[in-house]
């Protein structure tokens, strides 16, 4: 039996004082942006920790055995990536240089040095997938030319435009065309050289030979119809033990596990992601808690008629779920200005779609019924007795 | 412990339900609050029996146990000594469950109005309603009907901050009786009305008790106006059941008392007490009542009918309305002086030793006129008393 038939006795109390029900629903909204910016600022980070392994143009890459994320670069010899041409199941084989730690590219503006990642191949190997790189790669072939992402932050750079001419490195270095990937916590900017003008900046990773070079990505092509991770293991099993292989997608995996886990950005994230929880459950409690005691001797009267517990539990849970929907959506909207908001100001890919908006949701609702069913307790001290008192 | 096998002191005529369809059953009930060095109890061995129909004013001072009467048999409260039945149910050992199953066959009117501030005075008393499902156009119609009835037709979109507080009591009236309840239990229900809002609530529940629903109507009130619709007065003191009084009964048997030469200037307050003692007996055209020479142990008063009186067989006079006869041998010392043959039916109220000495005890201007009569002739002060119950 329903309480009330037909009677939206949930509705009607929630609504009943309008001023209360916008407070209500702000503390909710609240707690929901608040778990919104925090799952947001941690899936944006670790979206933009893996925004240029998602852009290769391969399915298997070859790593360093020591490599526990790309930010921190090992190497390993070029030979491996030669080697691995002749195993079976590999179309082409390519290396990709990566410099995060001491690449610097001095402010044309300012004169001031600020560290740059920077990667470098060989740009007819297109090893990136990005547009623009591959339509300007005669562009930055030529020496001592660099494309410059141009969502790196201007006030650490400066605006990067083709034809502006500073230095990477301390040798002079010309920005010949822009591009967008997007910054991270560990880099402010990126550049995409050759992998001439990589040896020439960085000469380190230079050898005596072309097979000596210290490459950080082997990326693997695969023949059409391939496996890759039957090309992963026929590699894992050809090339001696310093190299990894790894699909593309557990690469992708590894770099997010790690920001996620180790590092322990996710985990930090999440925790805000509980707080917020905790704050709206702590809200919606008292919302709910102050309007049951205010109505606990109506409550007691519909148990004297007969209303069971459960019924009046459905009307306070009724209650939940309305405030958990309401503040939702107001949550939504707020967060989606917020996300525009904090795009623009720091460049991290951050909006409502791509941040479990159903799993914020679904907490939302969770932890308004949470918080509705500890504080519907409350209507067990409701006794029809005391209103013969 | 069944109903059948107990022992009541419901003996006497004023405390016996006004027919056989008995609804509350109650049987040495005994209740206290708290436990061990804290332990109060409130209600003591309470016997009360209510027939179907009946209008029952509970009256006492605070504190008397009448509310904790109330919800025991409302059953917002579990028993905890004694044997107690409403409707057909038993109690004593009733379940949580259960007693919200039978409060759903009981309409309840408290003090206070407790009606839902967000709801309309229409939406409030379809709260009950719901107890009873059916279509939402019945519910409606049922929930308008008796709004209606109770003056509120230009109200029933109101909400309770739109209404008076008479209006407001209106509405909880119309929530308590609009499922046609088979018990009502009232407290102070005409407290904040007015005197017409206050007829047309004592008019309908009258009406109630005495249409097709026979719904008995149990009232804790000091408003003088119930006092003339009520079948029974139950008056507490001190947690016990000190009056119990069908009112017609005890109307009769007063009238009678009033008739008798003896008792004639006693006041009503006097008579009613009396009468509050006396059970009835009802005899057929030829029976002997009593036999002279013989012990008596109880004094009789001719409610109706005729009997003839002989002494030393031969005719002596007729006992007609009023008059008595009989006698407390062991009291007056003196056998019964004359035998009485009933000569057409008969209704005799009965005045039984003990309730005699109880009188004589508690009232010293019945003991006045017992000693008075003790001081007259000895020779005739059998028969003088014998008149004189």
């Amino acid at each position: 039996m329903r309480l009330g038939g037909k009677i939206p006795l949930a509705w009607k109390n929630l609504t009943e004082h309008k001023l209360r029900l916008v407070a209500s629903v702000a503390g909710i909204a609240f707690a929901t942006t608040l778990m919104f910016m925090e799952n947001g600022f941690r899936k944006s980070i670790l979206d933009s920790m893996v925004n240029i392994i998602e852009r290769i143009d391969g399915q298997v890459v070859l790593v360093s055995r020591t490599l526990y994320t790309l930010s921190v670069p090992f190497s390993f010899p070029m030979e491996r990536v030669v080697q691995a041409r002749g195993v079976e199941g590999v179309a082409w084989s390519g290396p990709m240089y990566t410099v995060t730690r001491s690449s610097y590219w001095r402010n044309p503006e300012t004169g001031d040095e600020e560290r740059i990642c920077v990667v470098g191949y060989a740009p007819e190997d297109d090893l990136l997938d990005v547009p623009e790189l591959k339509a300007g790669r005669h562009l930055w072939s030529r020496p001592n030319t660099a494309m410059a992402d141009d969502r790196s932050r201007v006030e650490r750079f400066g605006a990067f435009e083709p034809g502006q001419v500073s230095e990477l490195a301390g040798k002079r270095f010309e920005v010949v065309g822009t591009f967008s990937l997007g910054i991270n916590v560990q880099t402010n900017g990126n550049l995409v050289v050759s992998d001439r003008n990589m040896m020439s900046a960085f000469p380190e990773l230079d050898g005596p030979s072309l097979m000596d070079r210290k490459a950080h990505v082997g990326v693997i092509r695969t023949e059409p119809g391939a496996d890759p991770r039957r090309v992963r293991d026929a590699l894992a099993e050809a090339l001696p033990p310093d190299v990894r292989a790894l699909t593309l997608d557990e690469f992708i995996a590894r770099e997010r596990d790690f920001w996620d886990k180790v590092a322990p950005i996710g985990t930090v994230f999440y925790i805000g992601v509980v707080m917020g929880m905790i704050v709206g459950s702590v809200i919606c409690y008292q919302v709910l808690y102050s309007d049951i005691s205010d109505r606990l001797p109506q409550f007691a009267t519909l148990k004297a008629m007969g209303h069971s517990n459960l019924a009046l539990y459905r009307v306070v849970l009724g209650q939940a779920l309305y405030l958990a929907l309401i503040g939702y959506a107001a949550g939504l909207i707020v967060s989606h200005f917020l996300f525009q908001w904090v795009h623009r100001m720091t460049g991290l890919p951050m909006d409502v779609a791509r941040n479990n908006p159903y799993a914020i949701l679904l907490l939302t609702v969770l932890m308004c019924l949470g918080a509705g069913a500890y504080a519907a307790r409350r209507l067990i001290s409701a006794d029809p007795a005391q209103l013969f008192a | 412990m069944s109903s059948g096998t107990l022992s009541t002191s419901l003996d006497r005529a004023v405390n016996r339900p006004a027919s056989t369809d008995v609804v509350i059953r109650a049987v040495a009930v005994n209740y206290a609050y708290g436990e061990g060095d804290t332990r109060t109890q409130v209600l003591f061995d309470n016997h009360l029996e209510i027939s179907r129909g009946e209008v029952v004013i509970m009256t006492g001072p605070s504190g008397s146990g009448k509310s904790t009467l109330l919800t025991l048999i409302g059953a917002l409260r579990s028993m905890q000594e004694g044997y107690l039945e409403v409707l057909g149910r038993n109690l004593s050992r009733a379940d949580e469950p259960a007693r919200v199953e039978i409060r759903k066959e009981i309409g309840f009117i408290f003090q206070q109005h407790n009606l839902f501030t967000s709801l309309s005075a229409l939406e409030n008393v379809r709260m009950a309603t719901a107890l009873r499902p059916a279509s939402v156009e019945e519910m409606n119609r049922r929930a308008v009907a008796m709004l209606t009835r109770l003056g509120l037709a230009d109200r029933i979109g109101h909400r309770p901050s739109e209404l008076s507080g008479g209006q407001k009591q209106r509405v909880a009236i119309a929530r308590a009786l609009v499922n046609s309840p088979s018990l009502v239990l009232a407290d102070e229900p005409t407290a904040s009305l007015d005197a017409a809002s206050s007829q047309v609530v004592l008019d309908l529940l009258r009406e109630l008790a005495d249409g097709p629903t026979r719904t008995t109507i149990l009232l804790v009130t000091h408003d003088q106006r119930v006092i003339d619709k009520a079948d029974r007065i139950v008056n507490m003191v001190g947690g016990r059941i000190v009056t119990n009084s069908l009112t017609r009964v005890a109307v009769r048997i007063v009238r009678a008392l009033s008739a008798v030469e003896a008792l004639s200037g006693m006041g009503e307050a006097t008579l009613s007490r009396l009468a509050n003692s006396m059970t009835v007996e009802h005899h057929r055209p030829g029976g002997t009542i009593v036999r002279q020479g013989d012990e008596g142990d109880r004094f009789y008063v001719v409610g109706s009918g005729v009997a003839d009186a002989y002494r030393d067989g031969q005719f002596s006079e007729e006992k007609l309305f009023g008059e008595g006869f009989g006698m407390i041998s062991s009291y007056f010392k003196s056998p019964i002086p004359e035998t009485v043959t009933a000569r057409t039916e008969m209704e005799l109220y009965v005045l039984a030793k003990d309730d005699f000495m109880r009188a004589l005890a508690a009232d010293q201007s019945f003991e006045g006129r017992i000693r008075a009569l003790l001081a007259g002739s000895a020779a005739g002060a059998g028969a003088q008393a014998a008149e004189a119950p």
